[in-house]
């Protein structure tokens, strides 16, 4: 079959996605050329060979481990920067926020605001050197803050527990304890620690955790307004 | 009240919104809506389905990366596809040119005998093997026309490519599966000649 100016058409005058001007003066070219309808033959038969493909189809596994794998992706990009930028114990902690926030009720977008961030090429600036008047500053600071239209979870009365390194045990206590508003890393006395802003109904909390053991080292209670 | 039924019939726009207004559902529903189309695409595409649930992720991964900058005036189906074309290149670009390709299966259709599958089966991996012949450009075309069943329009805007481009290609690409799956020789007419309807 030999091409000729027509037969780039032809896919085209089979889709129908020809304009009616071009296809009323190609259909009476085509009737006559056997060349033109020998590879339309061709093109339907590939078409036809084509869409014979079975139908792909995504297995309920496979769909399951997407959206664990894009929940898994929704925390905020700076604690990647983060857990980069520290060492194993921070990693772990890391992890365990993602699960917590991830697999929690967790309301939306966090509002904390960014202690550590990223300057220029990408360098992280220094973390904030927090004391225990700091840290007091920052729980009432939440407090005035929170939202008091209701649904957080209570804030668990017991005294904060003491964090493991382990990612289960944290996940846990963190889970536990009450709706997880806000993590930074920063220096607490000069040690790199971790601030964790957590909201009840009645009061918020402010975790200061260890960086490398996840010790509990400091809380700040402040009760909300009613 | 179904939560859930009430979600499926909000349309694509309402569930972006939500999502971006801070329902983290919202995108989950979306994924509902699009992950079969999206891995349709990236199989075909890359004819792996390890490769292919890989783009897929990758896909909603940007989806969900870029959604606040996502334009309302585009489609968000169009988008997805474009997302879902540009994991498969990127996945197929990486790829060692040595690496094998694991057959893949699809539903298998229903009512055949067993010779009639056995057949079909053999007929799909010819398919397969003229597809990942083609250049990824020219595979793109056919996969989302042929396939996904999207017009000249469409994939023009999925692939954010001129028209009269897709027109082209789409017909290039043909001719080319037409020789590899034995439809046409060079030189000689082949096949019925059928009358043109």
């Amino acid at each position: 079959m030999r091409p000729h100016e027509q037969t780039d058409q032809l896919s085209a005058l089979m889709d129908g996605e020809l304009a009616d001007h071009d296809r009323s003066a190609l259909e009476p070219h085509v009737s006559t050329c056997a060349d033109c309808r020998a590879i339309l033959a061709a093109l339907r038969a590939t078409v036809a060979d084509l869409r014979a493909l079975p139908e792909p189809d995504l297995p309920p596994q496979d769909a399951w481990s997407l959206q664990g794998a894009l929940r898994r992706d929704q925390r905020p990009r700076r604690w990647q920067a983060i857990s980069l930028a520290m060492g194993s114990a921070a990693a772990v902690l890391v992890t365990v926020l993602a699960l917590v926030l991830n697999g929690g009720a967790a309301p939306g977008p966090p509002t904390q605001t960014e202690a550590v961030t990223e300057g220029p090429a990408g360098v992280l600036a220094a973390p904030a050197n927090y004391d225990s008047a700091s840290v007091r500053r920052e729980a009432m600071t939440l407090a005035e803050q929170t939202d008091m239209a209701g649904g957080a979870p209570a804030i668990a009365a017991a005294a904060a527990p003491q964090l493991s390194a382990e990612p289960k045990r944290c996940h846990r206590a963190i889970e536990d304890h009450g709706e997880l508003v806000f993590f930074r890393d920063a220096l607490f006395e000069g040690s790199p620690a971790f601030l964790f802003g957590f909201r009840g109904p009645e009061r918020v909390e402010v975790w200061v955790t260890d960086a490398s053991t996840c010790a509990v080292r400091f809380v700040a209670r402040t009760p909300l307004a009613k | 009240m179904d939560e859930r039924h009430r979600v499926n019939d909000l349309s694509d726009e309402e569930l972006v919104r939500r999502y971006l207004d801070g329902d983290r559902a919202a995108f989950d529903s979306l994924v509902a809506r699009y992950q079969q189309r999206v891995y349709a695409v990236a199989l075909r595409m890359c004819g792996d389905a390890e490769d292919a649930r890989d783009a897929t992720q990758n896909a909603f991964l940007s989806a969900i990366r870029h959604l606040r900058s996502f334009r309302a005036e585009a489609r968000l189906s169009t988008w997805l596809h474009r997302l879902a074309v540009n994991a498969s290149l990127d996945v197929i670009r990486r790829r060692r040119p040595s690496a094998a390709l694991n057959e893949f299966s699809g539903r298998p259709a229903e009512g055949l005998t067993p010779e009639d599958s056995a057949v079909a089966a053999e007929r799909a991996r010819s398919v397969h093997r003229a597809l990942a012949a083609l250049s990824p450009e020219h595979r793109a075309v056919v996969v989302l026309h042929d396939l996904q069943q999207q017009d000249y329009a469409e994939v023009a805007a999925i692939l954010d490519i001129p028209v009269g481009t897709v027109k082209s290609r789409l017909h290039r690409a043909r001719l080319e599966l037409a020789k590899l799956l034995g439809h046409l020789r060079e030189g000689e007419p082949i096949g019925d000649e059928a009358p043109l309807t």
